[in-house]
């Protein structure tokens, strides 16, 4: 058996030199990511969500940092995140995770990983985390707000919405949710009493989804509109887009600008009394007491994710398979003034400062 | 990827002594009818390699694990037992067509044979083909093919084998394979079941519970069941008429990743019904080939397992085939065939049904021109309801040197259509698409003698007009993700089988079959590697026997795979290469003739190893399982 024992002896031989090169481990890596822009990408099957940091000055960059931070991935899709003073909340949808990590270091400091499902948008008000969640997409009837302890990251209580809620901010002691609809269509804006847990609903335009408050405090909403082709492209219905701007007092709209039929803005930031928004293949700005939108865009770009600060618009092109892309534009130019490479399936940014 | 090196070396040089496995047709003499015998008899110029019923038993848990262990085909899977797809050659999960008994099966909807939807234990062989196959194997035949076959024999004969296999994760594999006949009837009766709780922990350390315990694999669980019906019958010598059924059902669920795999939620069920009527006739210098068959396929995918509601994709296929053949001499050979098919595919959310009717026409020429050379060129053209359809043709052709070593050098164009769900899923669908095609070159050496086989192939390979979904694939509206012909690839490197059997005395024998390829499969824009093409790719099993005790040893080795197009290097884009070990053992309780008894204890993954084909979804780590393989 003389050729039996050599194959087995260099199987063993070969087998060892595997044995020894295979190392998964990460250098852990402590980094300041404080000050500066904080990108975050869906992720898909080549890669899991991530959080690409970018400094201000846009000379230092990092990718991956919460895997450098932890040693660990984050999961497929990276939804959203949400801050308070000291953390990050990384809210991903698929993984009905919520990690929560230190704000400066990204180091993981617990998880709300029960009682969420499909969650989407989270919301911080003392120390309760508010984390809307849609349940089975196809199911107009189980979505809810989980209301999460911070001290101990378990969910306390559910407050039961409508359909697909999708974004959630927060004024005194009411929260705002939109309500996109999950997988199908909704229109309305919940007001949440964070004392009584009663739901009132604002009728708005379908498919409500961006919400941000202005100078006067004011909630702007950006409504999508909604589409039905049966079959494509032949229209069956379709309603139109439109920023609605409520009263946070008497929470009744006080203005709506409607879009011209067929046309479904999907982003929408503000800064400094203008509003912008995506529609298209194009940013626009209208200033927030003007009563019609402008015809002609801002800046011709394909976005996926946009942010202002400091004159400055930062939109996000995302790639899916590869890196996506991060321009910045100066908003008084309309030159895009940089570009860089960013977390896969990139679709937020945050400002940290 | 020191280590496939060292184990393709150490296979050169220990199979210097070897036989190729024996198959059942030369071991029965007799009359067999194999419904793809082009497949098994007449490739010329290309490398064609087999995976006995001996090495399915050693995998039988799904195909998956069949191919992983025993062949060049690159697969990348969702999980254990999840979506699962082939890719030769770096090419794409629709660039490889799965055939049974020479039918291409690949799904209407995304022109794929997902390998955990249809189980193929009970075939009598796998033959693997790298390479193009377009002419004879129409489309997706661009990177190789993979043929199922179930042979009938004509002649009296009574064979019974029956597996049963029960391991870790609750997970169990059984099939029963009859084959039955006289000199003019022939059967085959096929069944099998799997099933598998398939919730094993995920060993990665840095992934653990509050507890501390390692996360586990859940909604993991599946199930199938299949049968196969074969029947034959024999007029006259050269004169037969079979016909083939097989239904396979499939219940699965879709498991989760890392880092929370208790939020998997989804299920999938698969409902495939395949029936093949073949009457072949002989008779001087004339052969026809006549096949219909009709082939239904579905799947439904429930997003919420809990719930009623599920996307679904449906389709029925007919098609008729009509092969003749005119034999000059011995020597020439000239064939041509008509081929004709109805597609009718039903998608959830496309509101019509969508048809699709295609007419082939091909033409081929066989010429032995002396005890060392033959050749032939084949040639097709197809005609589709749908789109233009590139006429394909293959140059092939062996030459002997001597009574051991050959060279073979195979040149072919090979195409793959635009599937249905390419064409019209609702809003992104694009009408105007034309099928992706390749050119390529295959040249080959392979040795053998009468313990040994060597196959060689070294390939080169352009795949032009890739179908690839993208954002910017409808200049009107930019975030809509549409299919456009876009991508070019080019995809060079070399393959490598060998195997050996020697029997050192009456009682004890030790075979080795090996597999290496090493791939390298670049977009020709961007000069970046495709994503899960890994460099190299080895496997290997060594089996020992003697007539009571039998032992062996199967090793898996892949290298790093990236995981993003634009292959950034870093730890959460791309997959580490690995290497795994399984082995078994066993006693022989039966041996008598035909009849035979084995149990055998096998260890899978032995070492341990965290191994992923897919970010964030571990393989399992070290399993057992038991089995008996009962001949009678």
């Amino acid at each position: 058996m003389k050729i039996t024992k050599q194959i087995l002896k260099l199987l063993v031989i070969a087998l060892i030199i595997v044995s020894c090169n295979n190392d998964d481990s990460i250098e852990l890596i402590n980094r300041d990511y404080s000050n500066g822009i904080l990108i975050s990408g869906e992720g898909s099957g080549a890669g899991t969500g991530s959080v690409t940091y970018l400094s201000s000055d846009q000379t230092l960059k990092y990718q991956f940092i919460y895997l450098s931070a932890n040693g660990t991935q984050l999961g497929t899709y990276l939804q959203s995140m949400a801050f308070n003073e000291n953390s990050a909340f990384i809210i991903v949808d698929n993984a009905n995770t919520v990690t929560v990590v230190d704000k400066k270091t990204f180091i993981k400091t617990g998880e709300i990983k029960t009682d969420l499902n499909t969650p989407r948008f989270m919301t911080v008000v003392g120390d309760k985390g508010y984390i809307t969640n849609w349940g089975d997409p196809y199911n107009t009837e189980d979505d809810f707000i989980a209301v999460a302890d911070l001290n101990t990251n378990a969910v306390e209580k559910i407050i039961s919405v409508s359909n697909g809620p999708e974004q959630i901010v927060v004024k005194g002691n009411k929260l705002y949710v939109s309500h996109k609809g999950a997988y199908g269509t909704n229109n309305v804006v919940s007001v949440i009493d964070t004392a009584t847990d009663d739901v009132v609903e604002i009728t708005v335009k379908e498919n409500p989804d961006e919400l941000l408050f202005n100078n006067n405090g004011d909630l702007l909403v950006l409504s999508e509109g909604s589409i039905v082709y049966d079959p494509w492209p032949t229209i069956k219905s379709e309603t139109k887009a439109a920023i609605h701007i409520i009263n946070t007092t008497t929470n009744t709209i006080t203005k709506t600008i409607e879009f011209k039929e067929g046309e479904h803005p999907s982003l929408m930031t503000y800064d400094n009394g203008q509003i912008y928004y995506y529609l298209s293949g194009g940013v626009y700005k209208v200033n927030s007491g003007e009563e019609t939108l402008p015809t002609t865009a801002l800046i011709s770009q394909s976005l996926y994710g946009m942010a202002v600060k400091n004159g400055n618009l930062y939109g996000v092109e995302p790639s899916f398979t590869a890196q996506s892309d991060l321009y910045v534009f100066d908003l008084s130019t309309k030159e895009k003034v940089f570009t860089t490479k960013v977390a896969l399936g990139a679709s937020k940014i945050y400002f940290t400062e | 990827m020191k280590l496939c090196n060292a184990f393709f070396l150490l296979s050169m040089l220990c199979c210097a002594v070897t036989v190729a496995q024996n198959d059942s047709i030369n071991r029965l003499g007799k009359v067999t009818i194999v419904a793809d015998s082009y497949v098994r008899n007449n490739v010329v110029g290309q490398k064609v390699t087999l995976i006995t019923g001996d090495n399915i038993v050693k995998n039988p848990t799904n195909l998956t694990e069949t191919l992983r262990f025993n062949s060049v085909v690159a697969i990348r899977d969702y999980g254990n037992g999840g979506t699962s797809s082939a890719r030769f050659r770096g090419t794409s999960a629709a660039n490889t067509a799965v055939m049974w008994n020479g039918i291409n099966v690949n799904a209407i909807g995304n022109g794929q044979t997902g390998l955990n939807s249809l189980s193929l234990n009970t075939a009598d062989e796998i033959v693997i083909k790298s390479g193009g196959g377009s002419v004879k194997y129409g489309s997706g035949a661009i990177g190789g093919s993979i043929h199922a076959n179930d042979n009938l024999y004509f002649h009296k004969h009574q064979n019974f084998q029956l597996f049963s296999s029960y391991g870790s994760f609750n997970t169990t594999s059984n099939f029963l394979k009859t084959n039955l006949g006289t000199e003019k009837w022939a059967l085959k009766l096929g069944a099998n079941f799997n099933k598998s709780d398939n919730d094993y922990d995920l060993i990665d350390e840095r992934y653990k519970d509050a507890n501390g315990n390692y996360l586990k694999n859940s909604n993991g669980d599946y199930e199938n069941y299949g049968l196969n019906l074969s029947v034959g019958y024999q007029f006259t010598e050269g004169n037969t008429l079979s016909f083939y059924t097989t239904g396979f059902k499939g219940d699965r669920l879709f498991s989760g990743e890392l880092q929370n795999p208790s939020a998997a939620n989804e299920k999938y069920k698969d409902i495939n019904q395949r029936n093949l009527l073949v009457w072949e006739v002989q008779k001087n210098q004339f052969s026809h080939v006549v096949k219909t068959a009709y082939l239904t396929q579905e799947y439904r995918y429930f997003k919420n397992k809990n719930s009623n509601s599920f996307d679904f994709g449906k389709s029925k296929r007919w098609l008729f085939n009509y092969d003749f053949k005119y034999h000059f001499n011995k020597k020439t050979t000239i064939n041509t065939y008509v081929d004709i098919q109805n597609i009718e595919g039903d998608v959830s959310g496309v509101p019509n049904k969508k048809y699709r009717e295609q007419y082939a026409f091909a033409f081929g020429f066989n010429s032995i021109i002396n005890k060392q050379w033959k050749y032939n060129i084949e040639s097709k053209k197809e005609f589709n309801s749908a789109f233009k359809v590139p006429t394909v043709f293959s140059l092939g052709s062996n030459y002997a040197l001597n009574d051991n070593n050959e060279i073979l050098l195979n040149i072919s164009t090979n195409y793959r259509v635009p599937t249905l769900n390419d064409l019209h899923w609702p809003g992104q669908g694009n009408e105007d698409l034309i099928p992706e095609n390749s050119k390529q070159i295959d040249a080959g050496y392979q040795y053998k003698n009468d313990w040994f086989t060597f196959k060689s192939t070294l390939f080169y390979m352009h795949v032009l007009d890739k179908i690839i979904w993208t954002p910017i694939g409808d200049i009107n509206r930019p975030d809509v993700w549409t299919p456009i012909n876009l991508n070019e690839s080019i995809h060079k490197g070399a393959e490598f089988y060998a195997s050996f059997c020697y029997p050192f005395s009456k009682y004890h024998s030790v075979d080795v079959a090996t597999n290496y390829i090493y791939t390298v499969a670049k977009d020709t824009e961007t000069n970046k590697e495709l994503i899960f093409v890994p460099r190299h790719l080895f496997n290997a099993t060594v089996n020992y026997q003697n007539n009571i005790f039998t032992a062996y040893v199967q090793n898996l080795s892949q290298s790093k795979v990236y995981t993003t197009e634009d292959n950034i290097n870093t730890p959460g884009a791309v997959l580490n290469g690995f290497t795994v070990f399984n082995a078994g053992t066993g006693v022989s309780l039966l041996k008598k003739g035909t009849k035979s008894l084995h149990v055998i204890l096998a260890v899978k993954n032995i070492f341990n190893q965290l191994y992923l084909y897919s970010i964030s979804r571990p393989m399992p780590g070290r399993n057992y399982n038991l089995n008996i393989n009962y001949k009678f």
